[in-house]
């Protein structure tokens, strides 16, 4: 009986727990909605359809709610959507506003922004205006609007909250903002205002919260000799895992590409996309198409100036390993920003190139590897997980088999880490090695003579009167027909 | 009834009456030093788990003219081969021992780095491996009456039969293979063991009646066995790959 009772006691707390956690669970998923009035007639703003994340636009095109798959955390902001502009298009029912005496907000920050104080009424602000959409509505109760939010707006004020209550449109700069590497949160208000912003009494509507990751892991470590692993068409570039929480896997660059030894690889001889604002890109990430030189297109919006292509510097590496040199594994085409342990941004020298006009863009013999992204072209990555796009999907991985090589032909190396958002950050020091043939075993035996082999199912050589498989299997026929006749005695 | 006739049938009652008492004071002797036993469960089978020192027969064959890949590739140290066998004990011969067939499996892998062709090289990131599955069916006989009869807790014992084995040749990138030849196949032979198994039930004779009335184990053995599989292809295969071997294999037996 005292069992009972107290496997009851356990059972009923054990269930208590669940429905409690399963209730904070819900309550922080569901999108929130802070009601600053109760009266039927005050301006109220709802999600649409019960479409709680919004829509990506990316150059005029809808991709969905996700550009990336669900491991890469989709609903988040990301580098790669910051530098492309993406707009974020939030379905939305508004009722009860009257356009003489309603306006709608757009309001983020990391705080409540539903309240006055913080949106600057009376206050510093600490949250920032993100838009201000027209509610063309006039006697109507209801109707359904789309409300869009640039992304670049969205990030763009975390350090630096704009004083005043108006909208600072933000460019592509605001990609490289961030001053940490782990993901921040921030949270998306629609707020019904009087047209001077000032509190009228309604409903706001808000959205889950936003995980916000812009940089990338800090580099893996490689081993000093710069040697990475070889075998017959094989390379076994080792690091040492990343301790960077954010890392979720690793990224493999090689260089040449393998299949493509004859005509890359060549020191200098890989021109990269640089953006003197958002730093360089090498390829549209949309469509995949190389860009060529002269003809690059400026970003769709927030950044008006043309990119343009350019042969940058190149990556080199000393050691037992021999040299390593590779003009496109280069942190020269990375994007670093190292909260912790700030690079030293240095000005190219005019003779390194001549058309650079970016100054922000730090050498790679003077930075420090931390956070940051990485800028190679994708066609140097190795065998991305169709899935993910990432080559090793595993934190604690330290090494990783590159098949498919040509023997004595010099690879170069170099790994970058992943974080949850799928920032690639800067790439490792380069490994270098030669894949070559081997002795394994089955070499040397057959080199010394040895016949055997061709296969489980090989038969024996010809002429041979039976096979082994055929005499252990008879012999096995025989015992089980003795075990069988003996049973049928027993009966 | 005459007097011898008397006289015979005292010596007869007096010699029932002495054995009896004699049998009662050895079964209290018995139950007091452990070794008496109240019930024993049905017996007809035993499994063992063994773990033995072993080194492939490969350089052994006369077509490699002397030459030892195995021992250049891999070295002279002995590797860890680990199996289980299962006898049943299909005849019992009383005052002698057990007869039946028995089957065994094992399992062991070597793998050491692979060396470049240019040696100035060095070894490489590459790994080369042999893995071997030894397999055997065979003739089980188990001499228990030393502990059955005599209480000596010693049950020698001896296997007879044919050995097989399945094998792998590889390296990091899968399956070696040489002029289109894989490295993979069997090789079949004669398996011959001669061992001797400890009975541990001596040491703790509760113990041994618990499981036996728990689970129906008679007896738990700590052996030492010798063993040779010369898996040179019984003649029907022409230079198989030589994975047999001479080892000493020790382990765990239950009969039960």
């Amino acid at each position: 009986m005292l069992r009972f009772a107290r496997s009851s006691l356990v059972f009923g707390s054990l269930t208590a727990i669940a429905l409690s956690s399963h209730a904070a669970r819900a309550q922080t998923t569901a999108p929130t909605t802070t009601a600053t009035a109760t009266t039927t007639t005050a301006p109220t703003v709802t999600a649409a359809l019960n479409q709680i994340q919004p829509n990506r636009i990316v150059n005029g095109v809808n991709k969905g709610i996700s550009t990336r798959p669900i491991q890469l955390t989709p609903n988040g902001i990301s580098y790669a959507d910051c530098v492309s502009d993406m707009v974020l298009q939030f379905p939305l029912v508004l009722t009860n506003f009257m356009a003489s005496s309603a306006s709608l907000q757009v309001w983020v920050g990391s705080t409540d922004c539903s309240m006055g104080a913080n949106r600057g009424i009376q206050m510093v602000p600490a949250c920032w205006l993100v838009a201000t959409p027209t509610v063309p509505i006039a006697g109507v109760t209801s109707i359904s609007q789309t409300v869009s939010v640039r992304v670049q707006d969205i990030v763009g004020h975390v350090t630096s909250v704009p004083t005043t209550m108006t909208y600072v449109p933000v460019g592509s700069e605001a990609c490289s903002t961030q001053t940490v590497d782990s993901a921040e949160m921030l949270s998306i208000f629609f707020v019904p205002t009087s047209p001077t912003g000032q509190d009228i009494g309604g409903v706001t509507y808000s959205p889950p919260p936003i995980v916000v990751d812009m940089v990338g892991p800090s580099a893996p470590a490689t081993p000093g000799d710069h040697k990475s692993g070889a075998g017959d068409t094989l390379l076994v570039p080792t690091w040492t895992p990343n301790v960077d929480p954010d890392t979720i896997g690793y990224d493999i660059y090689i260089d040449p590409i393998p299949g493509q030894e004859t005509i890359a690889g060549g020191i200098g001889s890989e021109p990269v996309l640089v953006c003197p604002e958002a730093g360089p890109a090498a390829v549209t990430p949309d469509t995949g198409a190389s860009i060529e030189a002269g003809t690059a297109p400026a970003p769709a919006t927030g950044n008006q100036d043309a990119c343009v292509l350019e042969i940058r510097g190149t990556s080199s590496a000393t050691g037992a390993g021999g040299v390593c040199s590779s003009s496109v594994l280069s942190n020269t085409n990375s994007v670093i920003f190292d909260a912790a342990t700030p690079a030293v941004p240095v000005e190219e020298a005019a003779s390194d190139d001549a058309t650079d006009t970016d100054a922000d863009l730090v050498e790679a013999s003077t930075a420090t590897p931390g956070g940051g992204i990485s800028m190679v072209d994708p066609k140097y990555l190795y065998k991305p997980d169709p899935t993910t796009g990432i080559t090793v999907g595993a934190m604690t991985a330290s090494s990783y088999n590159i098949t498919g090589l040509r023997n004595d032909v010099q690879y170069n190396v170099a790994i970058a880490g992943v974080d949850a958002l799928g920032n690639v950050g800067p790439l490792s020091t380069l490994e270098c090695a030669s894949p070559g043939p081997i002795n394994d075993f089955w070499d040397v035996y057959r080199a010394s003579g040895g016949q055997a082999g061709g296969g489980f199912c090989a038969l024996e050589a010809p002429g041979a009167p039976a096979g082994s498989a055929i005499v252990f299997g008879g012999a096995f026929t025989v015992a089980a027909a003795a075990l069988r006749r003996r049973r049928r005695k027993k009966r | 009834m005459n007097l011898s006739h008397v006289l015979a049938v005292i010596v007869v009652v007096a010699s029932v009456t002495v054995t009896s008492r004699a049998r009662a004071q050895e079964d209290l002797s018995e139950a007091t030093s452990g070794r008496h036993r109240h019930y024993e469960s049905p017996q007809h089978f035993a499994i063992e788990f063994r773990i033995s020192p072993y080194t492939p027969d490969v350089d052994s064959d006369p077509a490699l003219n002397g030459a030892t890949p195995y021992k250049t590739v891999f070295g002279s140290s002995p590797r860890v081969l680990i199996g289980a066998e299962f006898d049943w004990q299909a005849l019992r011969i009383p005052h002698f021992g057990t007869l039946g067939p028995g089957v065994s499996a094992g399992i062991m892998t070597i793998s050491d780095p692979a060396s470049f062709k240019d040696t100035s090289r060095g070894p490489s990131q590459e790994t080369t491996s042999l893995a071997i599955y030894p397999f055997a069916l065979m003739a089980v006989l188990r001499v228990d009456a030393l502990w059955r009869d005599a209480g000596i807790p010693l049950v020698p014992y001896a296997k007879l039969g044919i050995g097989y084995a399945l094998w792998r040749a590889s390296n990091t990138l899968g399956t070696s293979s040489v002029n289109g030849v894989v490295g993979q196949g069997h090789s079949v032979g004669t398996h011959v063991a001669l061992g001797l198994s400890l009975n541990l039930n001596v040491f703790d004779s509760y113990a041994a009646q618990n499981l036996d009335d728990a689970m129906g184990v008679n007896g738990t053995y700590l052996f030492a066995e010798w063993t040779r599989e010369d898996l040179t292809g019984l003649g029907v295969q022409t230079d198989p790959l030589r994975v047999g071997g001479t080892n000493w294999n020790f382990g765990l037996a239950f009969e039960f």
